[in-house]
């Protein structure tokens, strides 16, 4: 019955479709001499257009390679004919991309399909729920180059391949740590401030963490930037969209390939430190200053310095010690194909990352099983199953700060291990503050185990109740659980000089666990309208998602949503889109909010006007969209205040009334091709959150902690600017793609504005989160000073100082008072607004080339305008108490009397001796930076010999991700700015392959 | 064929429309798993005694997360130079480069001492609220009902006593005694005599009833009880020299019967048992103490001792206070001819001395205190070298409260005094000697009976006989007795004499090989200014009535 439902479309879409004429048949016989199996063999199959489900096509021209040989697909695509071994069977049809296939045996059921060679205009972009030609697109959305940023780079986690590509979007990463790496990606600006703002991430549909998607099963991603793209996800969309597909199996013989790579890791910046001998002297320097007197002895000092005797005057380099290379490897095999009753594709993928640093490491092993099956010629299933473990591993110790710490705390003059003593296994470690030497901590601080087991299954039909009527449904189910193991084995410590029992580091093992789980479940129903000129599709739908997590947290969404799309005449456009979301986060009466936008685009390239410029302009749209998205990403319960169960103790201050954020959301923009060649997009956009939530600062005298409450607008405007050109000569193409955006962030209104966190504000007319902090003008001099009976520093008339200040301290300046006039003192009221971490432009620029069988990439990527503030060590870098802390090696450049011009104020035992600690401009750094995010070479090898043997081609290639960063910021890394304690961002060398069979 | 056959589209459209109408309202009803409200909790007897425990904050010896060590504490004396990875604004505190905390150097979980505006204030909303809601349980007796009330008065009194000698010395500390409204929180202070007053009237109605027990036995001593109450009201009096009412309190608790000096009964003839004992586990439960931490010494000897014992070597003991001891005749080193004096700074038991010093500081060189362990603070090659990581920096090292029990687990179960008897006393002789009565013949007796305890002879008559000259000698004497017991911060505002030692060089030992006393820092704290603390930046920003206290 099947059979004969197909048979009666096929005839009408063949009765439809203009029969092809034979193609252009070469009269050079390309003879193949190496073959000598004669053999006839009988080639027969089916030829399909590719699409979801797929469509038999009728009339392909089939033909040997450089013969005359050759027939027509029949009504239901099906075809044979003979072949011998090493022959090139060749499918062509009108409008459709030729494929070609090597012969290598008799094949009975040689699945082809075919792709559509479409037009720039009609190629389909993702919207959404939906997909939709760019001709009748109005929405700002910009899709990753997939083969470019993904394919055969080294990424461990997807977020870091949104760096650089992609317009309007602001991806930083703040560390390198295996397991632990992914970015941060802001689209369009910080229009929260309570929440993350991270964009909402949709993977085939449903929202998930990106960074565990395994990168070589990626089809598609698509951002969506503006509230005409984005309001069909209403409630959590104010942070921007990411649309996610992964790959899916095509009709078409089975394709199993092999992707692999392995690479070495290197830290991108580490820190230099002072060595032992120059510790030492600052150590003095410090203590002389405070009227303390010296710590160690000139023979100590030179003893180390000669490195005479490492045992008792040792000269430790800690970062040297920690770090070594890492590496990184990763296996895909991916097996995929099908027919017209079932479509499959099956990827499995290992991922293994050895850290810089012993026992840090991850590894994770991605299946992914998508599958579709035609249960009608209209009804197909799409049945996905992915699932993932990941194992990460890392020091345990984390009392007081994490291994990565204590190389900044430990001083240079601190033994590593010292020499065992016969007659017994004791490890002598260099002694420290309750033994926290780095090598006692990587040798007996035990390790901490991490996994996390994730599967989803994802089950969508899809129903063309008509043609052009189409339900989709949609059930989406997710578990994930984790666990920890932490292991300490118990060690003594002991005294190297005198054998004495110092401390014991208690065996210590534990274990704990977490699940969630997740439901999503949907329908859409989809009507495209087509009547002379007007175009009309309209979706509409209705979702509902519940979240379970750890021991009884649970919140759930209900959706309802429709978009209408109108096109007249190819040049008009017009959009709405309404959702009303409904969420459990907030109390009655607030639960729903409703979504709203409108869009118009213009494309002028279809007036008759511009005819005349067709081959000049090709495509030239302007658009304009405006709506409304939400935020309820608050956290749970804030409408409740809550006290707990068994002590009494208010746990949760909340706000009955609390409800959505909205961001209000304009954008202009234009798409522009020109000579075929030149594509340039245009956006400007004016987004404005209002009722932004916010939990104020108050007094700590009632005992209460703060309510969060809806208050407050900020604004982020800006705009991106998209270009491209490319061109592909016979055996050489080049393609250069480059984006610059701009966003600035403001604060309209702030309820009880400002909100001071110190070195941080909140303040109307200031970006949020700006710097607040010192104004200085360089360092105190001895000229302002002078001196009293007591032989005491007073500062001179005029000048200001904190108490306690002297020559070589950082003169801060005194810029105000409580009554807003300098009051001769340097308090809180001094400090002022500097600058911000949200970089003004963003850029990159991709280039690639190919000259025949190379082909070359790089993609430069890049900020300016951020402003950072250094942190200890990497400001004041000596501290004597506590666990301590050793200068770098640049701070030898410290003030004294004969030393005046100095990049460091006068050494002491620590900053707060002078004051030197306020974060001030004295500690500013441009983090402006440009990387090379990577260079990659590659070679194909797709040989007629390579072929016959059954593989199509293989491709080799060399990258290097990280390899150069261009800043004026030469001490940390300009775009982590991780200083203390932070795990470094890595450089990545490897070399891989892919193989197709 | 067939399987294809029975799908149904009717039927999945049903289906369909059926999910969708499933969601009711109730699927958006997500509330807190096992959160709860007052109404459901204030039920039982059990439930408002777990919500007492949450209203009880100690202060006590070592360190020991929102509680206090005011060890510690004594770093920003001229007793102690403290020096850790916790607490490390003590020697801020001590040397006069405090700032106010702000956000972005707010105190970590390791500064409890920087939190306390907070942490109090927290507390006392806790027992607001317990007042506010006891009346809802039931009690099955309804003594357990009014004994818990006027515990919880209590506690909410000492929270206001610390605050306001911390925070408020000059300028008073906003009284809280209901649980404010987030629209009533942005209080202004009260003044010192308006605060004084509310502590006053509290602890006067716990003293006055019957709730609470005068002192409770020993399995229920951590219970507060009239004694407490009395002690702190004694207390805090003296602090802002109500010397009439802090004297009352005294004598009401030294007319009670229930407390006397100890007496070790050890058999050696180490002169300064007595006193030793007194803070070892020997002698730790006794009828000296009034109101005591329980365990609250817990890892005193790890955070005390040097590196070679398995410490952290935080408590650097100071020559200005090793100094201070007499002689074993009665004379203080200072009364000596110059080269007699320097012979005792440059090896304190020169001579005999105040056997209290022995049992309170190790000196360079002690190997009687533990076993197979000599002190050593200026052996290069040791990990007791000053200067180094681990090592006490003065080379002075603190003695009082460490028994040798505890070397072996690193930590220990001592308790911290809080109050005790002799304070009592030396509390009472205080408020004769200031309000003129100094020639009251109690001052003598209770000198001496310190003294006498201590194995020190009695207060020399001839020498201390104008009211400067004997009050010169409590002062001495009590700076002595008490030290390490968190008394000394407080003595040196109430007696004004900041400016005077909390100011120049601090120093530690001789050390022989530099021929000079250790020195350790400049010390510039200013006056009114550190007589409190500053409140957190935030409080003062988000607060319009309130601002940082005098001199800040």
């Amino acid at each position: 019955m099947v059979l004969f439902l197909f048979l009666g479309i096929s005839v009408g879409y063949a009765a439809n479709g203009e029969l092809p004429s034979v193609g252009k048949v070469e009269t050079s016989v390309n003879s193949s001499p190496g073959i000598t199996d004669d053999r006839s063999w009988t080639i027969q199959g089916q030829v399909f257009e590719q699409s979801e489900p797929p469509l038999p096509l009728a009339g392909v021209n089939i033909s040997i390679k450089g013969t005359q040989l050759g027939t027509i697909s029949d009504a239901s695509g099906y075809f044979s004919m003979k072949a011998k071994r090493g022959d090139i069977i060749v499918f062509t049809y009108l409008g459709f991309k030729n494929y070609e296939y090597v012969v290598s045996r008799a094949i009975s059921n040689l699945n082809v399909s075919l792709i559509e060679d479409v037009e720039a205009l009609d190629e389909v972009v993702v919207t959404g729920f939906s997909e939709e030609k760019k001709l009748n697109s109005i929405s700002s959305i910009s899709s990753l180059d997939v083969s470019a940023n993904l394919s055969s780079k080294p990424v461990t986690s997807m977020s870091q391949a949104l760096q650089g590509g992609i317009t309007g979007l602001s991806v930083n990463q703040g560390s390198g740590l295996p397991g632990a790496d992914a970015a941060t990606i802001k689209i369009r600006g910080v229009s929260s401030l309570q929440t993350n703002n991270d964009p909402l991430v949709l993977v085939d549909g449903v929202p998930m963490d990106m960074n565990n998607l395994d990168p070589t099963t990626i089809e598609s991603v698509t951002v969506l930037k503006d509230a005409a793209a984005a309001a069909i996800y209403g409630a959590r969309a104010a942070n921007g969209v990411i649309v996610i597909k992964t790959k899916r199996g095509t009709p078409g013989k089975v394709n199993v390939s092999y992707n692999g790579y392995y690479g070495i890791q290197q830290a991108t910046y580490l820190p230099e430190f002072i060595d032992g001998a120059g510790y030492m002297e600052m150590v003095n320097a410090a203590n002389v200053n405070i009227g303390g007197n010296p710590v160690y002895s000139q023979e100590a000092i030179d003893k180390t310095r000669d490195g005479s005797d490492p045992i008792n005057y040792p000269n430790t380099n800690w970062t040297d010690f920690l770090f070594k290379n890492g590496s990184l490897q990763s296996h895909s095999v991916s097996v995929s194909g099908g027919g017209n009753l079932a479509r499959f594709a099956l990827t499995a993928n290992y991922l293994k990352n050895d850290g810089l640093v012993q026992n840090t490491n991850s590894d994770r092993l991605n299946i992914r099983a998508n599958t579709s099956v035609s249960l009608l010629d209209n009804l197909s299933v799409n049945m996905d199953f992915n699932s993932y473990r990941t194992n990460r591993e890392k020091p345990l110790f984390d009392n007081g700060g994490n291994i990565f710490s204590y190389i900044y705390s430990t001083p240079p003059n601190t033994v590593i291990r010292y020499p065992m003593k016969e007659g017994n296994d004791i490890v002598y470690y260099g002694n420290r503050p309750e033994q926290r030497n780095p090598a006692a901590i990587l040798d007996r601080g035990g390790i901490r185990t991490n996994l996390e087991d994730n599967i989803s299954i994802n089950i969508a039909p899809r129903w063309e109740v008509i043609p052009k009527l189409i339900l989709r449904g949609q059930y989406s189910y997710r578990i994930s659980s984790s666990a920890q193991r932490d292991e300490r084995k118990a060690y003594n410590f002991f005294d190297y000089n005198s054998g004495a029992f110092l401390q014991t580091w208690g065996a210590s093992y534990s274990a704990s666990k977490d699940r969630s789980s997740y439901y999503y479940i949907g329908a859409t129903a989809e009507y495209t309208w087509e009547k002379k000129k007007h175009r009309l599709f309209g979706i509409g739908g209705y979702n509902q998602e519940l979240t379970n997590n750890g021991d009884w947290d649970r919140w759930s969404m209900t959706s309802v949503f429709a978009k209408v799309n109108y096109t007249f005449d190819r040049r008009y456009l017009l959009e709405g889109t309404i959702r009303r979301d409904g969420s459990s986060r907030f109390g009655k009466g607030n639960k729903f909010g409703i979504f709203p936008s409108i869009a118009a685009g213009w494309n002028l390239h279809e007036e008759s006007f511009m005819k005349p410029l067709k081959e000049q302009v090709n495509e030239f749209k302007v658009r304009a969209s405006y709506g409304l998205l939400g935020n309820e990403n608050i956290g749970l319960y804030k409408y409740q205040t809550l006290i707990d169960a068994g002590n009494g103790n208010e746990t949760v201050f909340g706000n009955p009334d609390i409800t959505w954020e909205t961001v209000h959301v304009l954008n202009i923009g234009a798409d522009i091709r020109l000579f075929k060649d030149w594509t340039v997009t245009f956006d400007y956009y004016d987004k404005l959150t209002k009722d932004m939530i916010i939990t104020p600062p108050i007094s700590f005298i009632g005992g209460t902690s703060a309510a969060p409450l809806n208050s407050g607008e900020v604004r982020n405007r800006g705009w991106e600017l998209d270009v491209n050109y490319g061109k592909q000569y016979k055996a050489f193409g080049f393609n250069v793609h480059a984006g610059l955006s701009q966003n600035k962030n403001k604060i309209e209104s702030l309820f009880g504005a400002p909100y001071d966190k110190g070195d941080r504000i909140h303040q109307v007319g200031y970006a949020l989160n700006s710097y607040y902090v010192y104004p200085t003008e360089g360092l105190l001099q001895e000229s302002d000073f002078t001196k009293d009976a007591d032989n005491k520093w007073v500062p001179k008339e005029g000048v200001t100082i904190f108490d306690g200040q002297q020559p070589g301290d950082i003169k801060y300046k005194d810029v105000s008072g409580p009554d807003g006039k300098p009051d001769g003192k340097i308090t809180t009221d001094d400090r002022v607004i500097r600058g911000d971490d949200q970089p003004d432009l963003n850029y990159f620029a991709n280039i690639s080339l190919n000259y025949r069988k190379w082909d070359f990439e790089i993609l430069f990527q890049g900020v300016t305008g951020v402003d950072a503030y250094y942190s200890e060590p990497y400001s004041f870098g000596l501290n004597v108490s506590g666990d301590g802390q050793t200068p770098l090696a640049v701070q030898t450049d410290y003030w004294t009397p004969t030393n005046t011009d100095a990049r460091y104020p006068r050494m002491a035992p620590n900053s707060t001796y002078g004051s030197n600690y306020h974060t001030s401009d004295f500690w500013h750094f441009n983090a402006s930076y440009c990387r090379v995010k990577y260079i990659q070479l590659g070679y194909t090898f797709d040989q007629l010999g390579l072929k016959k043997i059954g593989i199509s081609n293989i491709r080799l290639y060399v990258n290097a991700q990280n390899p150069f960063t261009f800043a004026q910021e030469k001490l940390t890394d300009p775009e982590s700015r991780g200083q203390r304690g932070s795990y470094p961002l890595v450089k990545t060398y490897s070399a891989g392959v892919s193989l197709n069979f | 064929m067939k399987l294809y056959n029975k799908i149904n589209p009717k039927a999945f459209l049903l289906t369909c429309l059926l999910l969708v109408c499933s969601s009711c309202s109730d699927f958006l009803e997500k509330d807190h798993p096992t959160g709860v409200t007052d109404d459901d909790f204030w039920k039982t007897m059990n439930e408002c005694e777990n919500a007492l425990g949450q209203c009880k904050l100690w202060v006590k010896g070592a360190y020991g997360g929102d509680e206090l060590g005011l060890v510690f504490l004594e770093g920003a004396t001229d007793n102690m130079y403290f020096q850790s990875n916790f607490e490390q604004r003590i020697v801020s505190l001590g040397n006069g480069s405090l700032v106010p905390p702000t956000d972005n150097n707010a105190p970590s979980s390791w500064e409890s001492t920087f939190n306390s505006w907070k942490n109090y204030y927290l507390r006392i909303r806790r027992c607001n609220r317990f007042l506010k809601f006891v009346d809802n349980a039931y009690f099955a007796d309804e003594k357990e009902r009014s004994r818990m009330k006027a515990e919880i008065r209590v506690w909410r009194a000492w929270y206001h006593i610390r605050l306001l000698c911390w925070y408020g010395r000059n300028d008073g500390i906003p009284v809280v005694d209901t649980d404010l409204t987030p629209t009533e929180i942005y209080k202004p202070r009260n003044t010192v005599e308006e605060c004084l007053d509310f502590i006053n009237k509290e602890l006067d109605m716990v003293i006055n009833s019957n709730d609470l027990e005068f002192l409770w036995d020993e399995g229920r001593r951590d219970r507060m009880s009239v004694s407490s109450a009395l002690a702190l009201k004694m207390d805090v009096n003296l602090q802002f020299k109500k010397y009439d009412v802090a004297k009352e309190a005294a004598k009401k608790l030294m007319d009670s019967g229930k407390f006397e000096l100890y007496y070790s009964s050890a058999t050696d003839d180490d002169s300064g048992k007595n006193y030793r004992d007194l803070f070892r586990y020997v002698g730790e439960q006794n009828k000296e103490r009034i109101m005591f931490k329980s365990s609250g010494l817990d890892n005193i000897w790890f955070r005390n001792m040097g590196t070679p014992l398995g410490g952290q070597g935080v408590s650097a003991v100071l020559k200005s206070f090793v100094d201070a001891y007499e002689t074993m005749d009665g004379k203080t080193i200072q009364s000596l001819p110059t080269d007699e004096k320097l012979k005792y700074e440059k090896d304190p038991l020169y001579k005999p001395r105040d056997p209290r010093l022995y049992a309170t500081v190790f000196l360079p060189g002690d190997n009687t205190t533990i076993s197979n362990y000599t002190y050593e603070p200026f052996n290069e090659d040791g990990s007791d070298y000053v200067g180094k990581t681990g090592a006490v920096r003065s080379g002075y090292m603190m003695k009082k409260f460490i028994d040798e029990q505890d070397r072996a687990t690193g930590n220990g179960s001592l308790d911290y005094p809080l109050y005790r008897y002799a304070e009592v006393l030396l509390d009472y002789v205080e408020c004769l000697v200031e309000s003129g009565d100094w020639q009251n013949p109690d001052v003598e007796k209770y000198i001496n009976m310190i003294r006498h305890r201590a194995g020190m002879p009695n207060m020399d008559k001839s020498v201390y006989n104008t009211q400067e000259k004997v009050r010169e000698l409590y002062r001495r004497e009590r700076r002595v007795e008490l030290c390490f017991e968190g008394k000394r911060y407080d003595d040196i505002r109430r007696w004004g004499i900041g400016a005077e030692v909390m100011n120049g060089p601090i120093y530690g030992a001789w050390n022989p090989k530099d021929n000079a006393f250790v020195t350790i820092e400049n010390r510039t704290c200013t006056f009114p200014k550190y007589d409190s603390w500053p409140l957190p930046q935030t409080e003062v920003t988000s607060n319009p009535n309130i601002s940082q206290p005098t001199g800040w």
